[in-house]
Parts: structure tokens; C-alpha cells; sequence
């Protein structure tokens, strides 16, 4: 028993064999000479981006959507074929847990994006999006929402998403009631998963 | 006592106290929370301006209740740059503890609104503009310029003739406003003297050429010469003494810059930028597409100073000598000759003294690349404030003085730089540098991945004005302590 503890720890002292990490790149393409401006603007790798686990943290207002306050979770981008993924966010706040599940469609070429939305809060919806980017790698999705009821009121929401950095982006939400103005909403902001 | 542990012994006495402690403390939003937010917050949290929601009625404020203590307690807002410091600032905007702890105790308590008969008067922003007042002149771009998707945009220039014929006027105060937030990366506005025989076309300068032909205006020639200003406004010189890199013209031709968390510039009174018929005011534009069709036309305005007129406002950035990681990268680039003869315009100082900086790319992946840059005081000056810029991969700041006796101060550090909030630091009393002093400046980038905001770790990061890419520039406003305008009387006389 003695030798079996010993052999054990010996075994969790001893360096591990780790694969080498590959460090994290950015949507630029590789010039290795400064920007110019008809530089062609790669299409979205919407794999090599978003592809994988993400955690985020929110700060939303309270609004027509209900309750505000500080929510975080995770959310797993899954491909399902070429061109269209599944997202699944599991987060907590203040009012509970809730699950969100999004059906993605992103035509690379066309650059748009859509995507079908069910917030376990009692909403669905669905939005479009022009994807649009520069040559600097930097890539925004801009999501607006056809109209939806939520407890008896008319809402549109707009996502804008940032993908600012490899392993950060960021998403700005709007809300709308009815034929009223968008208010914003704290941003929703994401880190890859360890 | 730090803030948290006040905000838990208070809620303890508050808890204890019993329900009439509760509503006799209790903060409410017209009595104690509206004070603080009007003074802190409600210059840019206001509808229209640079921060997304306005928090100027208990209706706007009310659903941010619990944002805003969580953002207070983390001193995450409102913004502020300062860390170690030896001197003080008087758009220091940091919340004192009692204001924190009012903030938290109230969204602890649920947000109450309070009696309607304790809300003070909000502060009025006549136009929509920072200061009281609106401007005594408002200039926009002369056309709206539409930002379609592609790759990059080179720096922009609109031009648009001063409006007035009445003299020289001293801007005191100015600000420049973005109609479309989401596109503009900076405007720098500037002063420009095209040469005679120009014609300004929808904002774009033409020349007639030896065929008669109407061409595009070289614009290394569009600048401002000190031969130009009236003989009692020139810089007062020694005789012999030539402009340098202090005293050049190029020094207060810009007005002002915008980027995000600046925008608009304040001197004390009597100093500013001399402005004169016949000039034109340079829209340099810095647009980053969206990757939609976007569209802008921005706008300056301008506050006049009163008599009596002191001094003009100059500025520039600090790097004389330029250092990385502590090797030696240039000598004294570009210097008042560049500027006197146009090879740096007045247009893009900015652009300009980068492309001419020299300095190595930033390696990939590299956490701490450090620029040290000098800049010799060469006569005796009055700082008024300071402008540390970088862009995605600036990390932290650090400005330094030797004076002629060789003893060494810091000036203020910037431990936690912010690209999307770039401060103007303002001083609460004017800062004396005596002639035969050593300015520094210490720019540390990050070009790792764990930098948030880097797009492209894996890649070498140039030197330009495009965000992906890096400046390191550690601006001073100051004045020549030579200088006096003349009065009134004097200049009519003359």
C-alpha cells in the first residue's frame, strides 16, 4: 500500500509531458509590411474564430426584458455543416440560471450572417447580420431582430459583435420597445476557455 | 478604511439600526445621488454624447442601479488614468469615498427616486456642447464623406476657410464632434496658409499648373509660416536666434484633437490658438471602416478667448532621442527645420513625426516593449497639460523631468493605459520647466495575446496612425514664458 502511495506521488511530482501550446493568432492577414489601402479585407473564418468554449460576464439595466443585474457563463460554438453552427450559452445571474440556444447560418461570401435565438427567459427571435471587417482583423457582425412579443410587448434587439482580439470580443446589445428608440444594454463580454 | 469595508460597516449600523435607521440614511436619487452624477458623470453620460446611455433622470439611471455600484466599487468608472503622481489635475474626475459609498448604499437600498423637491438644477449643455455656453463659431467639414467597406483609409484632409475677416482671434477653447461615432478614429484639427492663386474645391485644395490646368494642391506646401502672423504676434527671439523645436510655428497650428475619451480642449484664460483670416481650418480625418457603408461629417466648435490675450498654446510630442528596451533606435527627429520648411505638415504633425520615427517593429507576442523618448528643454516654458497616446498594444505611461541641476522627478505614470478612453491630463496649477531641463517619456506596449484588446499577437506591429498598428507619442501643452501678447491698445497702436 506504502509503495503504491509512494509510486503515485512520484508520478504526480514528475515533470508532465505538455504538448506545445499553439499561441493564439489573429484574423490579419500576414503581409510583413504595413497595411495599405486597397489591401484586400479576408472574408470571416467563422471556424478559426468562434469554434470552441467561451465564458463571459454581463451587466445588463434592468429593461423590458426583465430584471438587469450581473450574469456569466459559458457558450460553445459547435459546427454542425459548412456555413452553419450551434451556439449554446449556460449562464446564471441574479434571477437564475437560463440557457440560450442560437441555429447560426453565415454565408462567407455573401458576408451575412443569421440566426435563430431561444432564450430559456421566454424569448425567441431571429436576426440577420452584414459582416463586415478590415484589414487589421478586426470583424463586426451586426445583428438586428425582426420584431417579437415578449409578455405582451413588441421588442427588437440589435447585437453588434466585436471580435476585437483572439481571445476577447465583445458583444453591444440594444433593446427596443414597440416603435420606440433603442436603448443600450451593457456589453456581453467574451473569453476564450482555458 | 478602504470603500468596502465602509460600505459593510455602514449597511451593518444600517441593518442594525432597524427600519426608521433605514429610511432616515437611506440615499436617495434627488437628494444625494443625482449631486454626484451631475458633477462626475453627466458630461459625457448624456443624451447624444460619447457615453451609449445618459444618466442625467432617475428614469434613465434607476435600471443602471446595480452597474453603477458595481463599476464605482471597481473604480472602473468614472475613468481615470492618473496612478503615482506629483502633481494634480483639475479634470481629475475620481469619486471621493463618501460619493462611492452614496452610490452603493442607494442601489443597495433599491434605487429609491426621493422628493422631486430635493432635485438640484442639471447641468445645462447648451447645444449639446461640454461647455455652458455654445460656441461663438461652429465650423463643420464642408461635405459628408461617405466610409465605404475596405481595406483601410489614408489620413483625410478637408479644408474650410476661416469664417471671419475682423483679425486675429485667440481660441480659447474648442471641440470637435463626430457625427458618426462608430467610424472616426481621430480629427485633428489644424491651420493651414495654402499659397496664393489656391482654390478650395468641396474642401480639397487646386492649383493652376504652367498649362493652365487646375491640379491638386501639393499639400507639403499648405502650411503656415511665422512671417505670416502680424509682427506683434511673432515669437520674440534673440538676435541671431533661430525657431526651434519649442518655439516653431508648427507647435500652435493644431487646435485640437478627438479620439475616444478626448475631444475637446480648454487653456487658461488668455492662452489659446491664434486663428486669422485667410487660413483654413484642417479637417484631418481618420476614418476605420466598419465594414459597412458608413457616413460622417464632423464638426469643430470654437470658444474665443477675452482680453487681455497672454500667450499662444503650443504643444508637441516628446521624442528628441528615442530608446527601445534601452538601446538607442534615432537622434533628433524631425526638428524645426522639418517644420519650417513644410516637410512636416501642419495638417498631419502627427502622422508625420511617426512615419519619421524609425522605430523597430514590435515583435510578436512580445509583453513589454518599452519606448523612452527625450525631448531637451531649450527655454524656459509653462506646462499647462499632457496627452500620452498609443494605440490596441499601449499598456502603461510614464512622463519624467531632470531639471538643470540633474535631480530627477516623475511626473505622473499611467499604470493602466486605455485605448478606449484616452485621457487629456489638465493641470490644477501650471508646471515651470526651466530652460536646460530634460523631459521624458516611457511607453510600454503589449503585443501579447493576454492584451484584450490586441488583434493580431502573431504579427509585427509597424509604426502608423492606423489602430492596428502603434504611435508612441507623449504630447506636453505648454506656454513660452517669453511670450506676451500685446494688449489690445498695443496691437491697434501698432
Amino acid at each position: 500500500m506504502t509503495l503504491v502511495f509512494l509510486m503515485l506521488a512520484a508520478l504526480l511530482q514528475a515533470p508532465q509531458a505538455q504538448p506545445p501550446k499553439e499561441q493564439p493568432k489573429g484574423l490579419m492577414p500576414s503581409l510583413g509590411r504595413p497595411t495599405k489601402p486597397d489591401d484586400v479585407v479576408p472574408l470571416l473564418d467563422f471556424d478559426q474564430y468562434f469554434l470552441g468554449k467561451w465564458m463571459f460576464t454581463a451587466d445588463a439595466p434592468d429593461s423590458v426584458l426583465g430584471p438587469g443585474g450581473e450574469s456569466s457563463g459559458t457558450v460553445t460554438y459547435r459546427k454542425l455543416a459548412d456555413g452553419f453552427y450551434e451556439a449554446v450559452t449556460q449562464g446564471k445571474s441574479e434571477a437564475g440560471a437560463f440557457t440560450i440556444t442560437e441555429s447560426i447560418a453565415y454565408n462567407r461570401e455573401q458576408k451575412v450572417a443569421f440566426r435563430h435565438v431561444t432564450d430559456s427567459r421566454g424569448y425567441t427571435y431571429a436576426q440577420m447580420a452584414e459582416v463586415g471587417g478590415n484589414i487589421g482583423g478586426d470583424y463586426r457582425l451586426f445583428f438586428k431582430s425582426a420584431p417579437f412579443s415578449y409578455k405582451g410587448k413588441q421588442v427588437r434587439l440589435n447585437h453588434t459583435v466585436y471580435l476585437a482580439a483572439p481571445l476577447t470580443f465583445r458583444v453591444d446589445v440594444e433593446v427596443a420597445e414597440g416603435s420606440g428608440e433603442f436603448v443600450h444594454m451593457s456589453p456581453w463580454r467574451y473569453r476564450r476557455a482555458p | 478604511m478602504n470603500v468596502r469595508s465602509t460600505v459593510v460597516g455602514l449597511v451593518g449600523v444600517v441593518v442594525l439600526g432597524g427600519a426608521s435607521a433605514v429610511s432616515a440614511q437611506t440615499p436617495t436619487f434627488t437628494k444625494d445621488v443625482a449631486p454626484i452624477l451631475y458633477k462626475n458623470c453627466s458630461q459625457c453620460h448624456r443624451p447624444n454624447d460619447v457615453a451609449p446611455m445618459p444618466l442625467m433622470t432617475y428614469e434613465q439611471v434607476r435600471p443602471w442601479a446595480r452597474s453603477i455600484k458595481s463599476k464605482v466599487l471597481k473604480k472602473e468608472m468614472p475613468p481615470w488614468g492618473i496612478g503615482e503622481s506629483t502633481l494634480k489635475f483639475s479634470n481629475d474626475r475620481q469619486m471621493s469615498e463618501k460619493e462611492i459609498f452614496t452610490l452603493v448604499a442607494w442601489a443597495d437600498a433599491g434605487a429609491p427616486k426621493g422628493d422631486d423637491r430635493d432635485l438640484p438644477a442639471p447641468p445645462e449643455y447648451p447645444g449639446g456642447w461640454k461647455f455652458n455656453r455654445e460656441p461663438d463659431v461652429v465650423i463643420k467639414m464642408p461635405v459628408e464623406f461617405t466610409i465605404e467597406p475596405r481595406s483601410e483609409y489614408p489620413m483625410l484632409d478637408f479644408y474650410v476657410p476661416v469664417p471671419w475677416n475682423d483679425g486675429m482671434k485667440l481660441i480659447q477653447m474648442s471641440e470637435a464632434r463626430p457625427s458618426n461615432k462608430a467610424v472616426v478614429h481621430h480629427i485633428t484639427v489644424s491651420l493651414v496658409t495654402f499659397p496664393p492663386g489656391t482654390e478650395v474645391i468641396d474642401g480639397q485644395p487646386f492649383t493652376t499648373d504652367a498649362s493652365g490646368k487646375k491640379v491638386p494642391l501639393d499639400r507639403r506646401t499648405a502650411r503656415i509660416t511665422e512671417q505670416k502672423l502680424p509682427g506683434d504676434l511673432q515669437i520674440p527671439r534673440e538676435p541671431g536666434e533661430k525657431p526651434d523645436r519649442l518655439s516653431s510655428v508648427g507647435g500652435f497650428t493644431t487646435l485640437l484633437a478627438y479620439v475616444a475619451g478626448r475631444g475637446f480642449d480648454d487653456h487658461p484664460d488668455g492662452v489659446g490658438t491664434p486663428m486669422l483670416p485667410g487660413q483654413y481650418l484642417n479637417f484631418n480625418m481618420h476614418y476605420t471602416p466598419t465594414g459597412r457603408v458608413e457616413k460622417d461629417r464632423s464638426e469643430v466648435g470654437l470658444w474665443f478667448a477675452k482680453e487681455p490675450l497672454k500667450k499662444f498654446h503650443f504643444r508637441t510630442p516628446i521624442n528628441e532621442r528615442q530608446h527601445v528596451n534601452g538601446k538607442i533606435v534615432r537622434g533628433a527627429v524631425p526638428d524645426a527645420a522639418d517644420v519650417e520648411a513644410g516637410r512636416v505638415s501642419q495638417g498631419a504633425t502627427a502622422t508625420t513625426i511617426s512615419s519619421f520615427s524609425g522605430l523597430p517593429p514590435i515583435p510578436p507576442y512580445a509583453a513589454d516593449f518599452t519606448v523612452t523618448s527625450e525631448l531637451a528643454i531649450t527655454q524656459d516654458i509653462t506646462i499647462n497639460g499632457f496627452y500620452p497616446h498609443m494605440h490596441v498594444r499601449g499598456k502603461s505611461a510614464e512622463y519624467r523631468v531632470v531639471f538643470p541641476d540633474g535631480k530627477e522627478q516623475l511626473l505622473f505614470e499611467v499604470p493602466h493605459y486605455r485605448f478606449d478612453w484616452q485621457e487629456r491630463y489638465v493641470l490644477s496649477e501650471a508646471l515651470k520647466i526651466p530652460k536646460g531641463s530634460l523631459l521624458k517619456y516611457k511607453a510600454v506596449f503589449d503585443n501579447s495575446a493576454n492584451n484584450p484588446l490586441n488583434p493580431n499577437p502573431d504579427k509585427e506591429v509597424y509604426w502608423s496612425e492606423q489602430s492596428w498598428d502603434e504611435m508612441s507619442l507623449g504630447w506636453i501643452e505648454y506656454t513660452l514664458d517669453k511670450q506676451r501678447i500685446p494688449s489690445r491698445t498695443e496691437r491697434r497702436e501698432q
